[in-house]
């Protein structure tokens, strides 16, 4: 599939249409999306609409900004006008959100084209996206693997070649773990440099909507347009020079941005860690350090409670942030009330509307509430104040740290029970990133001896999004496994 | 066997804004169920709040004008419960830090302190926060339904709750009239009970005197007027105190005041006492008052409360303590008072018609607008010193400018209600009267100075009302020379 | 600390969830597990007073005072019955304020 140069150069040049563009990639999500489950809906007709108005421009000679004529997935718990939302749950089957969310706004004034809204896990919660009361997805790279979750649909979208650039929400890590178990690169900017609005909250203190693409300057790209413009991210506003970068020899361009760059290590990352997925943080160690970066491995103890707290404290903000779901003014409603109460009449809309697991999160949440559990809740708290505090320490000591994404490789589908009741195993990575606000980012590390990717990740103090780039595309360029893409049965690239 | 009732008050007060606290839906009153709503305030997926700028000025007014101590940094929490006024599944509030705590407001009243010969009492406000309105919900007879209106979810409103303290229910009653007072001159609320912008849940306790232990808390609700305030809270004090006097305990709950009947009685169940959990609020990370914004509104001068209004009205028009105090009983008539005055009217002249004529019409309790504007009156006094009119065709003037608007001169006009002032014309209609009484004529010559009234009856019937009676008077006396 | 059957029924009325019997004792178990994983970690006292906020530099969102009527009063209401004056019937409540 082509790539946004590739999109780009051929519309100024005038070797194809956006509408032909648009097409063909509708065509390949026709063909293949049955077997991955990546989108809920597809925007065939204002995927059109939209790219004939900017085939006219064009032909006027308008500038049609920075993603003209880019297809865009975006997670279906991204509000979207005219275009049903559903959060990949029943209790939103038919919702259709009266304005497009802030993100969505910046997209469609820079000449994007919201290809569809993709599969996630039900209201964002999981990391396998298996819960998704439509239809399950399948990781790209393995069919029989799970994409990770819960931004599992737009990670495969975005691998499989369905659109180049896709938005994702991450609240514990749900754009860095798929973009780490599907191939793709995926950034979770720091809290409260995108606009929430139009986001259908989980949990409110944590959740981001963030970008991902299958290259680091791609995924800056989409950054730039998401992202709250009176912010300094210290990330260019104008756009990155995507033609010029890929031509250089990257080496020495990278290599200068890395001098001096400090790069820490946590020791507590190898414990519990895959092999395979251990090789190759230790290989991306030696690239950095080659590089001219100072590499140190040091302690950081609080990665252990992260999990836990995290767990804790999103529950708890979800049961609330899920009160308005009672199918009284919009969503579920079961189909025969009969004689029922108002009480009665709500919980049979939540219990019928909600899947298991965001029932479950909500009553654990709940429990969290209760006077008799309160010692749980400070106790989460605290571990949350006791992060903030350790992160602000440690970017006095270094500009970035180095992790895995996953603790495991992508698992099969048939299993993902036995990692949906132990969480805290796979947000191990990424919880403590979300509690404390900063940003980080996922970019593919290597493969697996059986061909599954394993993701490497990044993180920084409050927004030095444009460190991360830097960082993330020297190791991109030097590892080159964003060249490789899956071969998807009757695939022909 | 002497008993004192403790009271404590929690008032609700929505603010004097155009829209509400987090969205830009309007505040209005009156209109069509749930056409004032957008996603915000129906709890859409996907939205999120974003605070009303001109609720905290008020609020910041509120808080000062009953000199409460304000806290620099307030957060947010919500209050999640469901109810079908609640869109969200919880109410925005602010729970262990509020915006303000610890104030105080006097207010005059019977039972309190004699102070420069005035009964002033004192009662201590605990605190002061924002929070938003729920819904409206009607409960109809006939079917079993409830019916919910969106139009107030989302309303800002302060709650005030006051310190309990061993008052009479008079007293309290005297405060909230106070309060509604101070509220409507600093612009913060209208403060209409029968609008709903004025609330108030009393919680209410008897004990013995002397007792030191406070006795059982009951908490009255459904409380419409102030006479229905004083009403639930003097029956309240008596059904406890029967209690307590026939050795039985007071039970802690929520009662309902039945208007009809005339008693309280306990709520059938959990909206009384509604179970629900407090959490922070991740939209709102709180309330910094020491930034930029909000400093000029911690700074501006408070608008003139009732007290210093009074004392200005006594000097600066040098009308009565009596005038003042009926003058400046309702903000609207004080202002309208000087819009009178600033239109011409001499003080004492508008404060006379005020008092005497227009409030005769006009009931400030109604809070309706005065329909005669304060130049037209300030126009008819004119017409009246000038003497085009006579004071009591002033009067029917006044009347009909209140019933269909038209202006002064156009009634008086319309009505042929001018006086005749002219000397001619009167002049005739004197003599007409001295020819046509001779007899009274030569009484007066004789020294009956008294017959002059009579004569002056005469005149003025003959002239229907319409002459100038200075005029005509001094023609009369000036003839009778 | 465990959390019991008892718990989760509380926790099932206060959300407004029905929860079966055998469910809540499978869910009594498994939030236990979790609270448990809580018990073996050791915190530090925390700091000075940090706010609430994940970079602790967000503050409240703030709006003029202008009101300004929705401009798409028909996509509020998706297929939700009114009455002819407006209001929305729902099922009555059991209590009444």
């Amino acid at each position: 599939m082509m790539t946004i140069l590739e999109l780009q150069k051929g519309y100024r040049e005038g070797s194809f249409s956006v509408r032909q563009a648009v097409e063909s990639f509708l065509e390949r999500i026709k063909k293949l999306d049955q077997r991955i489950g990546a989108f809920i809906t597809v925007c065939y007709n204002e995927a059109l609409d939209q790219a004939e108005q900017l085939d006219q421009r064009l032909s006027r000679g308008e500038n049609i900004g920075p993603l003209g004529g880019i297809p865009v997935a975006v997670k279906d718990n991204i509000c979207t006008k005219n275009i049903r939302t559903t959060c990949a749950s029943r209790m939103l089957e038919n919702f259709v959100a009266p304005c497009d969310a802030r993100v969505v706004e910046n997209l469609k004034k820079a000449g994007a084209v919201i290809i569809g809204k993709t599969n996630m896990d039900e209201f964002a919660m999981g990391a396998a996206s298996g819960t998704s009361a439509y239809k399950k997805i399948a990781n790209p790279w393995n069919l029989s693997k799970v994409p990770g979750g819960s931004s599992g649909g737009s990670a495969a979208a975005v691998a499989a070649g369905f659109a180049p650039l896709a938005l994702g929400s991450d609240t514990g890590g749900s754009i860095r773990q798929p973009a780490s178990f599907c191939g793709v690169v995926g950034l979770k900017p720091t809290y409260g440099a995108v606009s929430r609005e139009g986001l259908i909250a989980f949990a409110p203190s944590f959740d981001t909507i963030g970008p991902m693409a299958s290259t680091v300057k791609d995924c800056e790209l989409l950054f730039n347009v998401i992202k709250e413009q009176n912010q300094s991210n210290g990330s260019d506003t104008e756009e990155p020079d995507i033609e010029n970068s890929h031509k250089n020899n990257c080496t020495g361009a990278f290599d200068a941005g890395m001098q001096n760059m400090r790069i820490g290590m946590p020791k507590e990352c190898l414990v519990g860690l895959d092999q395979e997925a251990a090789q190759i943080y230790l290989r991306a160690e030696k690239i950095y350090r080659d590089s001219g970066a100072r590499v140190e491995w040091f302690s950081l103890p609080e990665i252990d409670a992260c999990a836990s707290a995290y767990f804790i404290l999103s529950s708890a903000e979800a049961a609330s942030s899920l009160a308005r779901y009672d199918g009284i003014r919009y969503g579920f409603s079961i189909k025969d009330p009969q004689d029922l109460n108002f009480d009665d009449l709500i919980r049979s809309n939540r219990t019928e509307g909600f899947g298991d697991e965001v029932r479950r999160r909500i009553l654990f949440g709940t429990c969290m509430r209760m006077p008799e559990f309160a010692a749980y809740y400070e106790k989460a708290e605290k571990i949350r104040k006791n992060i903030k505090q350790a992160v602000n320490r440690l970017f006095g000591r270094f500009d970035l740290i180095l992790m895995p994404t996953s603790p495991v490789l992508p698992f099969d589908i048939k299993e993902k029970h036995k990692y949906l009741h132990n969480e805290n195993q796979l947000d191990k990575f990424t919880a403590i990133m979300n509690l404390a606000g900063i940003p980080a980012l996922s970019l593919p590390g290597g493969f697996s001896r059986t061909g599954l990717p394993v993701g490497l990740q990044l993180a920084g103090d409050y927004f030095t999004e444009d460190k991360l780039f830097r960082a993330a595309s020297c190791l991109e360029q030097k590892l080159g496994v964003y060249k490789k893409l899956p071969c998807l049965e009757g695939d022909q690239a | 066997m002497i008993f004192e009732t403790i009271i404590g008050l929690e008032i609700h007060i929505e603010l004097n804004t155009r829209s509400k606290m987090f969205c830009a839906c309007s505040t209005e009153f009156g209109a069509q169920p749930n056409a004032n709503t957008c996603p915000v305030c129906l709890g859409m997926p996907g939205t999120y709040p974003v605070l009303n700028k001109e609720a905290v000025r008020l609020a910041l007014r509120a808080a000062r004008a009953l000199n409460c101590r304000i806290n620099k940094v307030s957060c947010f929490n919500r209050k999640n419960y469901f109810y079908p006024d609640l869109p969200k599944g919880y109410q925005i509030t602010q729970f262990e830090l509020p915006l303000c705590e610890d104030g105080f407001l006097e207010f005059e009243s019977e039972a309190g302190n004699k102070k420069s010969g005035r009964a002033i009492n004192h009662i201590e406000i605990s605190r002061i926060h924002l929070e938003e309105d729920a819904g409206k919900l009607m409960h109809p007879e006939d079917q079993p339904v409830t019916l919910v209106d969106y139009n107030r979810a989302g309303v800002p409103l302060i709650e005030i709750v006051t310190r309990p303290k061993a008052i009479r229910p008079q007293a309290a009653v005297d405060f909230l009239k106070e309060l509604k007072s101070v509220m409507e001159y600093t612009g913060v609320s209208d403060c209409r009970m029968e609008q709903g912008s004025l609330r108030c849940d009393v919680n209410i306790s008897v004990r013995r005197k002397g007792e030191k232990e406070l006795g059982t808390k009951v908490e009255i609700k459904n409380l419409n007027s102030f006479k229905e305030i004083h009403k639930a809270m003097e029956w309240e004090m008596q059904r406890q105190q029967e209690l307590l006097l026939k050795g039985k305990k007071v039970m802690p709950e929520t009662r309902r005041w039945d208007q009809i009947r005339g008693v309280t009685i306990p709520m059938r169940t959990k909206n009384g006492s509604q179970q629900y959990y407090i959490t922070p609020e991740p939209d709102l990370p709180g309330l910094d008052l020491k930034s930029e914004i909000f400093r000029s509104y911690l700074e501006e001068p408070l608008p003139e409360l009732r007290a210093q209004k009074n004392r200005r009205f006594m000097e600066q028009y040098n009308l009565s303590r009596y005038e003042a105090e009926i003058l400046t009983q309702n903000k609207g008539l004080a202002d309208y008072y000087e819009t009178v005055v600033k239109h011409g009217a001499a003080p004492v002249d508008a404060s006379n018609w005020i008092l005497v004529e227009l409030l005769r019409l006009w009931n400030p309790a109604d809070n309706a607008e005065i329909p005669v504007s304060g130049k037209a009156l300030a126009q008819l006094i004119k017409l009246v010193n000038e003497g085009t009119i006579s004071r009591n065709a002033g009067k029917k003037v006044l009347d009909e400018m209140f019933e269909t608007g038209k202006s002064p001169r156009l009634i008086i006009e319309e009505k042929g209600l001018a006086q005749i002032s002219s000397r001619a014309e009167i002049e005739i209609i004197v003599d007409q009267v001295l020819k046509q009484n001779k007899d009274a004529v030569e009484e007066y010559k004789t020294g009956r100075t008294k017959v002059a009234g009579f004569l002056m009856g005469q005149i003025m019937k003959a002239g229907r009302g319409r002459l100038n009676p200075n005029v005509a008077r001094e023609i009369l006396e000036e003839k009778l020379k | 600390m465990k959390i019991d059957e008892k718990a989760i029924k509380q926790a099932a009325d206060m959300a407004r969830l029905i929860v079966p019997d055998e469910e809540a004792s499978a869910l009594a178990q498994e939030f236990s597990q979790i609270l448990k994983a809580l018990d073996d970690i050791n915190v530090n006292p925390a700091g000075e007073n940090d706010s609430d906020t994940a970079s602790g530099k967000l503050e409240s969102a703030l709006r003029e005072d202008e009101a300004k009527p929705f401009h798409d009063a028909e996509g509020l209401f998706q297929g939700i019955a009114r009455e002819k004056d407006g209001h929305i019937a729902v099922p009555r409540v059991l209590d009444q304020e």
